[in-house]
């Protein structure tokens, strides 16, 4: 006896949940089987660096989802919510184990979350992109030229061992568990590690140096919600961008003849109202008008082009990095 | 405490959210600009907690070795359980307290496929209409949720051991909404009948106007269940809001009442609401108070005041203050109520031109 409704040729993982929790036959292989690659997949995305040496292998993931699949009859769950067909309900699935995977490191210790935001943060600026992207290291952009050989964690932890780590900053009300660390003496440390070592390290090796030097590991706090809410309201405020903004802003600022940058620099990073502007580029006010106004269709013909369409936030959000480039550019001049 | 309230892993409030595929696409670049430019919003105007996290933890690399091979425990184990026999035969007719999932893809009342979204919630009957499960019968459901965290007493039903669908389940009473019984898709099982009059009583609680403090974490997950569970009405609206007059007609049935003399308080089944017109802001419903017929306005969150306009029978009719975010106007004592009552008006941007016809319950 068969559950209720027809299969249909797209709706088959679906139905196997169905009959799986229907209490009639079922292919117990392929249901394990799909739920086991959905499981891997996960945690081959998210557990490299957060599970990896903060006690969360493979298996005891695999151990989790399925006791909270057949014990806590989350596969009930699944199996009561309509899917349009079977590519919908993969889907679901696995945002449901990305769910349990973020269940299980929300034990994690603020501070190693926190520092791992940070490192992420500030090596992203340093170091070479596609190294990031393609082989999980960190490699120093001065070392872009070498072959890729990232150092071992022992040779990390030593080259480590002899430079000072970065000072907290002791401000008023500050937990004294996850002190904040400024990104500049975080970038200096990070540095000088990395050059120690030959310029590069794989990402899950640095983070374990990390939780090592900063202590991390020992702390461990489950509930802690007010530590969570002021981390969470912080976190909130950081806008994320990938590297494709980030190519952006630096086509947009390639494209800026020198008026436009010195237009931008004084009109939106040092926030200056037109006369101030004029006195600084010492032009007539009637000049910088008609600068700006040049500026502004640049900035109009290069977010309206092809069919990419960007919502204000986005467009703001690159030119925020516009605004970082075009000061690094006047600071160096 | 609130802080602590954490969604169930399968909630449905994660529709929208993206898989760690999509956001490692996004952390690495290359996406196309319409997707890109999509999951930007989901990460920093939308701020998703669940998704922003995820991000964090995301790490770019290559191919891992992960084992091959599959759980041959998990097989093992699973071959030698006796599962829970959740197996139903659909019933002969649609019943109050019958728990149902609703399909994906709803269809208005001639069977077009009208929507089409990618996960749908099961339900429970609170209305069956005519009893038949097809596109014509316009019956009312209350949506399930799992996430059993939000309850809050006045708003929600929580069912534990009596569920059964084997897990606890809460029953959102806040989002009653109508929807065209075709549009059910797999019986699931049956409330107990104490487990039923559960509901109809917390049900009356709720549209009595009793709307208990909420804070604005509960607020926020509430708004998203209504947004989720629209499809359910889409077919319903569709058919009332056409450009063709006929559809906005109502036919509501007069329950006979106890006198006065017979019973001291109102009974909270003395009380039945028909809503006419649900938006994301408001709902306009007829309710039916002992020998009172109602005409109730509430506001879901922000009060709007009373409307710019309402007439009743072409003469201008203002509503009175009856509880927070409440309003109420007398349409009429049951016994002395004209069969048909015309209701035009404008309530915030929103435009309305009903016309109810009144009959006397058959059922009673």
């Amino acid at each position: 006896m068969k559950a209720q409704s027809g299969k249909k040729p797209d709706k088959h993982l679906i139905q196997l949940i169905r009959d799986r929790c229907a209490g009639v036959p079922y292919d117990v292989e392929l249901y394990v089987n799909t739920m086991d690659t959905i499981i891997k997949g996960v945690y081959r995305d998210l557990g490299q660096v957060a599970g990896g040496f903060m006690g969360l292998d493979l298996d005891t993931f695999m151990d989790y989802c399925w006791s909270r699949l057949e014990d806590d009859k989350l596969v009930y769950k699944l199996a009561d919510l309509s899917y349009k067909n079977d590519t919908h309900f993969l889907r679901y699935v696995r945002k449901v184990f990305e769910n349990l995977f973020r269940e299980k490191v929300s034990r994690f210790s603020p501070g190693f979350r926190a520092r791992q935001k940070q490192v992420d943060r500030v090596l992203r600026v340093l170091c070479v992109p596609s190294c990031r992207r393609f082989c999980s290291c960190w490699r120093l952009k001065e070392f872009a030229g070498k072959p890729c050989s990232p150092a071992s964690l022992a040779r990390l932890s030593q080259a480590a061992s002899t430079i000072p780590i970065p000072r907290p900053i002791a401000t008023k009300g500050t937990d004294t568990r996850y002190p904040p660390i400024r990104d500049r003496d975080m970038a200096r440390f990070l540095l000088s590690v990395l050059r120690a070592v030959g310029g590069m390290a794989t990402h899950q090796d640095m983070l374990a140096l990390i939780t090592t030097q900063f202590n991390l590991a020992a702390i461990h706090v489950e509930q802690d919600s007010e530590g969570e809410d002021r981390l969470g309201a912080k976190d909130l405020d950081e806008v994320i961008l990938g590297p494709d903004h980030e190519a952006m802003a630096k086509e947009f600022v390639k494209g800026m003849n020198q008026d436009m940058i010195d237009i931008h620099y004084c009109r939106v990073a040092k926030d200056y109202t037109i006369a101030q502007t004029a006195k600084a580029m010492n032009k007539s006010i009637g000049t910088v008008h008609n600068r700006e106004r040049a500026y502004r269709r640049y900035i109009a013909q290069y977010f309206t082009r092809g069919d990419e369409l960007m919502s204000t936030e986005e467009m703001s959000a690159i030119m925020t990095l516009v605004t970082k480039y075009v000061i690094a550019i006047k600071e160096a001049s | 405490m609130n802080d602590e309230r954490q969604k169930d892993p399968a909630s449905l409030q994660h529709i929208e959210c993206f898989t760690a595929e999509d956001l490692l696409a996004y952390k690495t670049g290359g996406l196309p600009a319409k997707k890109r430019s999509i999951i930007f919003h989901h990460l920093n105007v939308d701020k998703c907690p669940r998704c922003r996290e995820i991000y964090y933890l995301l790490e770019p690399a290559p191919q891992a070795d992960l084992p091959p091979k599959i759980s041959e425990k998990m097989v093992q184990r699973l071959k030698g359980i006796r599962p829970l026999r959740r197996w139903l035969s659909p019933p002969t007719s649609l019943e109050i307290g019958q728990l149902w999932t609703t399909s994906p893809e709803p269809k208005d009342a001639r069977g077009k496929p009208i929507a089409s979204i990618e996960a749908a919630l099961p339900v429970v009957i609170i209305s069956p209409g005519s009893g038949e499960k097809s596109y014509e019968n316009v019956i009312r459901v209350i949506p399930l949720s799992f996430d059993t965290q939000y309850h809050l007493e006045g708003e929600t039903l929580l069912i534990h051991e009596e569920s059964p669908l084997g897990y606890p389940v809460l029953l959102e009473i806040f989002n009653e909404r109508p929807m065209l019984a075709g549009n059910l898709d797999e019986y699931r099982g049956m409330l107990e009948p104490s487990v039923v009059k559960r509901v109809i009583s917390a049900r009356e609680r709720f549209l009595e106007g009793n709307i208990p403090q909420a804070d604005t974490s509960y607020l926020a997950w509430k708004q998203k269940e209504m947004e989720l569970a629209n499809y359910l009405s889409y077919p319903v609206n569709m058919e009332l809001f056409s450009e063709e007059k006929i559809h906005n007609a109502f036919e509501i049935p007069l329950r006979q009442y106890k006198k006065a003399a017979e019973v001291k308080g109102i009974g909270l089944d003395e009380i039945s609401p028909h809503v006419l017109l649900e938006t994301q802001q408001f709902c306009l419903a007829v309710v039916q108070k002992r020998d009172q017929m109602l005409l109730r306005l509430s506001y879901n969150e922000e009060d709007q005041g009373t409307p710019a306009s309402l007439m009743i029978n072409g003469e201008t009719v203002s509503m009175k203050t009856e509880a927070p975010l409440v309003y109420e106007a007398l349409l009429g004592q049951v016994d002395i109520l004209p069969t048909d009552v015309e209701i035009s008006g404008k309530i915030l941007d929103f435009e309305f031109d009903l016309f109810i016809h009144f009959t006397m319950d058959q059922k009673q």
